[in-house]
């Protein structure tokens, strides 16, 4: 073999096995796989949808099948109400029933987002580039406005307690009741230790005077 | 005041020199690119050429590239395993690799070693006036000696940053898998998922620009090439460094195309 040939072989080898590696890795990645095979489009109707992004993954059971493809602000011209139309793409193996619930959950440490569908109990399936309303996230907001309206609640009650107003609070504070309960929990005692040794005292009828 | 003067002089001076730097290079690139659709075409001196900056500089940048991957993972393993998510460390090696380091270590890798054989070849040509003879024999140097290293370092980036990014990744698989006991396919699974098309793509076109622009800066400073033997020395250390400069200059700039513009 002579010289000139062999430096085509070497560099020839050398490049191949570099496409073929490049070709492999290509077909193999994420969102290749996803673009052959097939597939269908449905949307999800949100009033509100706590930050999922584009490409965030749908989950059928926990089992990733789909992705988010788009997300749409959709306004009513004569009523300006809004929603969020999101359309996700999902397997075609993936049969989703009608009445399926649809969630936004948070996926790992990071604290991305993905969608979640539970599948319902009926028998006729979500037909491709149809609607099925999602139930909204709690947004971050309502959970603090809500937490500070219990916790106002209970510091008011514990205000109510400290100034000994009403039972509890009596109860807890007030010396004059707790000796009066300390004295009839005394004479109690009494009365029982009495009542053991005497208990003919129970059965004890004082006469009636005539 | 003098001092002052003195000072703006070599502010001045340093600038146009810049410009000059700017104009040469520009200039250069734009008649090599003229020049590699104007026959005839040099076929065997590519292959020449190719074989020298790619084929031969296949093993060093293996072994670097083995290196960070191995580095990447034991690094991003001590923060992850305090946040019990040692799952995370695949994706981080994978992007890390393939979007960024995998090109870059390459171009580096390539500017040094054939960029300076590049520069100091031809630079020797030049102070011995081989240039000059084959510009009597009407044979155009730009055509005979820059194009096709021009063709060959712009051809065979991208290659060899595909065997780095592999090699790379495997470093990476390497350290989890017989060192973190992650098992096997987790890791190749984390890695297939967390990879790209658009990171795969961005990290060869990026490596094509790398070999361009070793090859135009290291034939620039050859040209360049004033005195005997220690002007040789000095071309080749000026191609190294600004080769390293404008590699990673272009890197910033296309990071943050492909960030801003592109997302």
């Amino acid at each position: 073999m002579s010289d000139s040939t062999k430096l085509e072989l070497k560099l020839g080898i050398f490049v191949f096995i570099a496409i073929i590696i490049l070709v492999v890795s290509i077909f193999s990645v994420g969102d290749f796989q996803s673009w052959h095979s097939g597939g269908y489009k449905i949307f999800i109707k949100f009033g509100f949808l706590n930050g999922v992004k584009l490409g965030a993954p749908v989950r059928f059971r926990g089992v990733d099948v789909g992705e988010v493809r788009d997300i749409d602000i959709v306004t009513d011209v004569e009523s300006i109400n809004s929603f969020v139309k999101v359309t996700c793409w999902i397997k075609k193996s993936v049969k989703v029933p009608k009445d399926s619930g649809v969630w936004v959950n948070t996926l790992g440490i990071l604290g991305e987002k993905y969608i979640e569908i539970m599948p319902g109990e009926a028998k006729d399936v979500l037909e491709p580039e149809s609607f099925i309303i999602g139930n909204d996230p709690i947004a971050m907001h309502e959970i603090a406005e809500l937490t500070k309206k219990i916790i106002t609640r209970i510091d008011t009650e514990l205000i109510r307690l400290k100034t000994q107003e009403g039972t509890l609070g009596k109860l807890l504070y007030d010396d004059q009741l707790y000796r009066k309960i300390y004295t009839i929990i005394e004479n109690l005692e009494t009365l029982v230790l009495d009542l053991k040794a005497h208990p003919w005292k129970l059965f004890f009828i004082p006469k009636k005077k005539n | 005041m003098k001092s002052c003067l003195y000072f703006l002089n070599k502010l001045g001076n340093r600038f146009l020199a810049l410009l000059y730097f700017i104009g040469g290079l520009a200039d250069l690139t734009l008649h090599t690119i003229f020049f590699t659709f104007y026959p005839p075409f040099k076929k065997r001196a590519i292959l020449e050429q190719a074989e020298r900056i790619g084929y031969k500089s296949l093993p060093i940048v293996s072994l670097l590239a083995l290196f960070i991957g191995v580095i990447l993972a034991l690094q991003t393993a001590v923060l992850m395993q305090r946040l019990g998510s040692e799952m995370y460390i695949a994706s981080i090696v994978a992007l890390s690799v393939v979007r960024e380091l995998g090109p870059v270590i390459t171009a580096l890798i390539v500017a040094g070693r054939a960029g300076a054989a590049m520069t100091a070849e031809i630079g020797s040509m030049i102070i011995t006036e081989q240039v000059d003879a084959l510009r009597t024999l009407a044979v155009n140097p730009l055509q005979y000696l820059v194009v096709p290293r021009f063709l060959a370092s712009m051809l065979m980036l991208p290659i060899l940053t595909i065997y780095a990014n592999v090699i790379g990744i495997v470093g990476g698989y390497l350290i989890c898998v017989y060192k973190l006991y992650i098992s096997s396919n987790m890791y190749i699974s984390i890695t297939l998922e967390a990879l790209k098309f658009k990171d795969i793509f961005t990290g060869l076109v990026k490596s094509l620009f790398f070999g361009m622009i070793i090859a135009l800066v290291s034939c620039f400073y050859a040209f360049k090439t004033e005195g005997g033997a220690e002007g040789v020395g000095r071309a080749t250390r000026s191609s190294v460094v600004v080769s390293f400069v404008l590699i990673l200059s272009a890197d910033c700039l296309f990071t943050s195309i492909f960030y801003f513009i592109f997302p």
